[in-house]
Parts: structure tokens; sequence; C-alpha cells
């Protein structure tokens, strides 16, 4: 795959446990080297294994992030931030500028005497952070680096970590299986099922059109529905599911006859007590609620409209509608937020 | 007490611990480290004294350096004098002898470092061995203290390799434990007795400070 990242950016390496998403990041780095292929970065080449060609870990100019900051356990907060800025070339530090201005952006003190494995768990990621951006890298590696915070910390540190990056201008792959993650920090995102990059763009192409049923089941939309576009007319497609007919925009030229996974994202249903004719959406199916689950604020509910579908709704909402298992809705979703992906 | 065989094996134990220290690290770094798929024989090869009767190793030891072979031979032309019976072929045996009692617990220790640091460590554009210097050896500072100590814990104690290459050369090649047995045959036991009680004193001693360090009792737990 070929990406273009802009300075400051960054790339998302998204997909479930064990698509290969660290592998590829370790090749990356230069940790792990490939049977075969070619590794190129800007004009330099990595690896390319026609010609020979490896460049070991320290000739990359690279970031390493892990999931655990992997201090150096006998050396301080200090000396562990400094430890690579020795071998870096004097350009390079300039260009990024003075190491305290990276260690003050990720809130740590840069002549913090203390040893590093005292440090709390958001603590430790910062140095980690800071010792990796310190000699001025031109490429930052991240593996899913926030995964075992809490919550507000996580939230914090991404926040952060995009604007310090944002900052140096340096671009960064981030791993993760979090799509919430992938959505807060991404710019770019590659999606990897099974071992090979499925699909490749700007993150929210990514997310609203997923280039087949396996991306788009890995990328959490909610509802894959097997489907057959039956009709065409003035840029509507009419789509059968089940024993129902959905209203589809039609994005791409696709005939009658198609066979497609319909797409829906349970954030774009919405539930009504009674059709509004008026209404923009296109799609009103008669249905049966099936269960309530509680996500945080949002409630989760399952649908029954002859094919299960979820709709996410805030709790206000489901207790003026008093919402309850068994419950008889419409359910309306727009033609433009059914994504239709061709079945192969 | 024989305090010249004392001395003697003092000297041989500290020489053998400083050869293992020189020879050992890059050894165990190498059998840590090395992608070799053949590096087991290696460290088998490493092992084998520790199993096999001391008297044999002692032989092969003789043999080796003896005036038949090509070393010997080597080593009479350039210091006008053959190896056997002398300090010098004693150390080559000790060192031979004791050289899993240095390298296992060296090795042992690098490899528990987290690899991690490593990576980490090479990403930030350090050598390997730079990054063995500033990261692996600073964090096996206990695997290290052990190797050493049970180098010279050993080498002190050694017998059937000491007879078969050294002899019993008073101050040269009789060391603390033929002197021991010297005394016994004579029926000195006073002396044997001696020498023999300060030997376990000793071992004990250097043991127990071995196993403390490594459960760092003296250590209050890290977080």
């Amino acid at each position: 795959m070929s990406v273009d990242v802009a300075p400051g950016s960054i790339l998302v390496l998204f997909g479930p446990s064990g698509a290969g998403k660290t592998t590829v990041l370790r090749q990356i780095a230069g940790l792990d080297r490939p049977d075969a292929g070619t590794i190129r970065f800007g004009e330099h080449t990595w690896f390319d294994s026609a010609a020979g060609i490896w460049q070991p870990p320290q000739h990359r100019r690279i970031g390493l992030v892990f999931q655990e900051p992997a201090l150096f356990p006998h050396l301080s907060v200090e000396e562990n931030i400094r430890y690579g800025v020795r071998y870096a070339s004097d350009r390079c530090r300039t260009r990024v500028g003075p190491l305290s201005e990276i260690a003050t952006m990720l809130g740590v003190d840069p002549i913090e005497k203390r040893s590093a494995r005292r440090l709390s768990g958001g603590e430790a990621r910062r140095v980690a952070l800071a010792r990796a951006l310190a000699p001025g890298p031109q490429l930052l590696l991240l593996d899913e680096p926030f995964a075992a915070l809490d919550a507000p910390t996580r939230t914090r540190l991404r926040h952060d970590v995009r604007a310090l990056l944002h900052r140096l201008g340096t671009r960064a792959v981030l791993v993760t299986h979090d799509r919430t993650e992938a959505m807060a920090m991404g710019d770019e995102m590659a999606v990897m099922i099974d071992g090979r990059v499925r699909q490749v763009g700007p993150i929210a192409d990514a997310f609203s059109h997923p280039s087949d049923a396996a991306v788009a089941a890995s990328l959490g939309v909610e509802a894959v529905l097997p489907a057959r576009v039956t009709a065409s007319s003035g840029g509507l497609l009419t789509v059968a599911v089940a024993q129902m007919e959905l209203h589809v925009a039609e994005r791409e030229p696709t005939p009658p006859g198609t066979d497609v996974y319909a797409c829906i994202r349970a954030e774009d249903v919405t539930i009504e007590t009674a059709s509004h004719p008026r209404a923009s959406a296109r799609n009103h199916l008669p249905a049966r609620v099936v269960a309530i689950a509680h996500e945080g604020p949002i409630d989760r509910v399952t649908l029954d409209c002859g094919f299960k579908l979820d709709a996410l709704i805030t709790r206000q909402s489901r207790e003026e509608l008093e919402l309850a298992p068994g419950a008889e809705m419409i359910a309306a979703i727009k033609a433009t937020s059914v994504h239709l992906v061709p079945r192969a | 007490m024989d305090w010249t065989a004392l001395w003697l094996s003092v000297r041989l134990a500290t020489a053998t611990t400083a050869v293992l220290l020189a020879l050992g690290i890059p050894l165990a770094y190498w059998i840590v480290f090395s992608p070799w798929r053949w590096k087991f024989l290696v460290e088998a090869i490493v092992a084998v004294p520790l199993v096999l009767p001391p008297t044999v190793l002692g032989f092969y030891v003789l043999i080796a350096i003896g005036p038949l072979s090509p070393v010997g031979r080597a080593y009479t032309r350039i210091a006008g004098h053959g190896l056997p019976f002398t300090f010098e072929g004693l150390l080559i045996a000790s060192v031979l002898y004791s050289m899993p009692f240095a390298v296992q617990p060296f090795s042992a220790e690098f490899a528990s470092v987290d690899r991690r640091l490593l990576e980490a460590s090479w990403s930030l554009g350090v050598s390997r061995i730079a990054t063995f210097a500033r990261v692996v050896l600073p964090l096996s500072v206990r695997g290290l203290v052990t190797g050493i100590v049970l180098s010279f814990a050993h080498t002190l104690g050694e017998f059937g390799v000491v007879l078969m290459v050294g002899g019993n050369l008073p101050g040269v090649t009789r060391t603390v434990s033929i002197s021991i047995y010297d005394a016994v045959q004579a029926l000195d036991y006073r002396s044997a007795s001696q020498t023999s009680l300060l030997l376990l004193i000793v071992s004990f001693v250097i043991l127990a400070s071995t196993y403390s360090l490594q459960r760092s009792v003296w250590i209050k737990p890290r977080h």
C-alpha cells in the first residue's frame, strides 16, 4: 500500500486483533524483517528484498512507543528523555527545536530526576513519547500507546499528542483496534484484516464508505445486511432487505439485480412513534423493540424490522418515547445513510 | 594451616574470575542474542564441566596443552617452558572448569532483560553494542555478581582438574584442596581440619551473600 501523509498528520492502522497491524508496524520500525517486498519512506528505501536493501532501526530515524512505556528502569526521567538525543545529528535537533519544548507540551519536566520506575501509567506514557520525539524522528510509530490507561487520561493524551505532532510537523503511524481512537486521532486510515490492507483513505471516507463487508464489520458499521438491488430511478435505488424495501441514494452505478451488503450505522437510525410523511428520511420501517442496552449516556436499541437493526439514542429520547422491549415503533433511515457494498 | 596453598588458591580463583569476566560476558551475549540456530551446541559445550568428572576434563586439558599438542608446542616455543604443571596451565584448566558458573548466570540475566527496552534503544538510534552497554549490563548487575562469586568459589574448591593438570608443586600448583588431601595422607588431621574449616566457612559466606543478593533481602521491593 502507499499513503500520502501530510506533515504532522497521523495514519491509523486499524483492524481487529490478530490482523497483523503490529507486525506491519514492527517491519516499518525495522525490528522485524519481511520475507519479501519493499518499505519506502519518502525518498528513503528501508527495505527492498529484490535489491537486498535492509536498513536497521538505528538508521531509520523513527520514534517508537509501545503499548507498555518500556522506559529504562535504571535511568531517571531526564536520562530516559535524553537517551537517544546524543545520537541524533545536529540538523534534526535544530529542526525540532529544544527538547524542553517537547517535554513541556507533553507535561513532562525535562530535568526530572525521579527514577522512571516511580511514574504512574499516564506519566510513563508521556515520558515514553518525549523520549521517542526528543531525537527528532521523521516518523513516529505508536502501537496502541494509550490502551492501558483510564479514559480521562487517554483522552487528554490523545489531544496532547495530536497537538504536539502538528506543532512539530512529525508524521505518525498509529496502530489501534479502537474506532473512537482512530476517529479521534487519525487523518488517514488503512484498514487491515487477516494480514492484508483492505482499504486506505481519509478517515471519514473509510468509516462512511467501507470498501467491502469485512472492512465495514471491522469498522463497527453495526448492521451489515445481505440485500439485492431491485430497482433504480432518478439516483434512488430500491433495495430488498429480508422482506422489506429500503430506498438508498445511488453513489455508484449499481444495476438492479446486484447482490449487495447494506451497511447501516446505529448512529444513523432514528426512532419515531408515528411516520412523518414530510420528513426527509426516505425509509420508515415498522419495527419492534427487541432489547435496550445502556452504553453510558447512550442507549443501544435493538430493533426487529424483518431484520435486526441497532439504533443509538440518548437516554432522554428513550424516556420520552417510552421505549421498552416489545414496543411497536418506526425506524427511520435516510437514504444517504445506507451504504451499499456490492458483493464479490 | 598451609597458607602458601591458600594464597595460591586465592590467586588462581582471582585470575580465573577475571578471565571469565572478560570471556564470559561476550560469550553470554552471543549465546543470548545470536540468531544462529546451532548455538545450543555452544551452550552444551560451555555446560559440559557441570557433569563431566573433573579428572576427565583435567585429562583432556593436560593432553591439549601438553608437549604433544600444537598448542603446547607453540607455548613452549614462546615462553620457554611447557604449560602442564605451571600456574598458567592451571589457569587455563580452571577457566574451562568454571566457565558454566560464570556464563550461565550472565546469560540468564541478559535474557531476562525486557526485549522492548532493547528495541526502544535501537529505535532511538543506539547501536546494538551500545545498547548492551547502556541497558543490558546495568540491568544485569545481579547476574554478573552471581557469576563472579560462583566462579571464584568454584575455583577455590577445585581438586580433580588441578591434580591432573597442575600436579602438586608447593607454591606453584599445590592449591588448598590438594594441601588438605596431602595433610590427610600424612595423618596431619590438625592441619587438614583447620584448612577444611576455613574453606567451609569461606564457601558458606560466599554462597550466602550470593543468595541474599539474588533474593534482594536487603533491598526493599521497588515499584
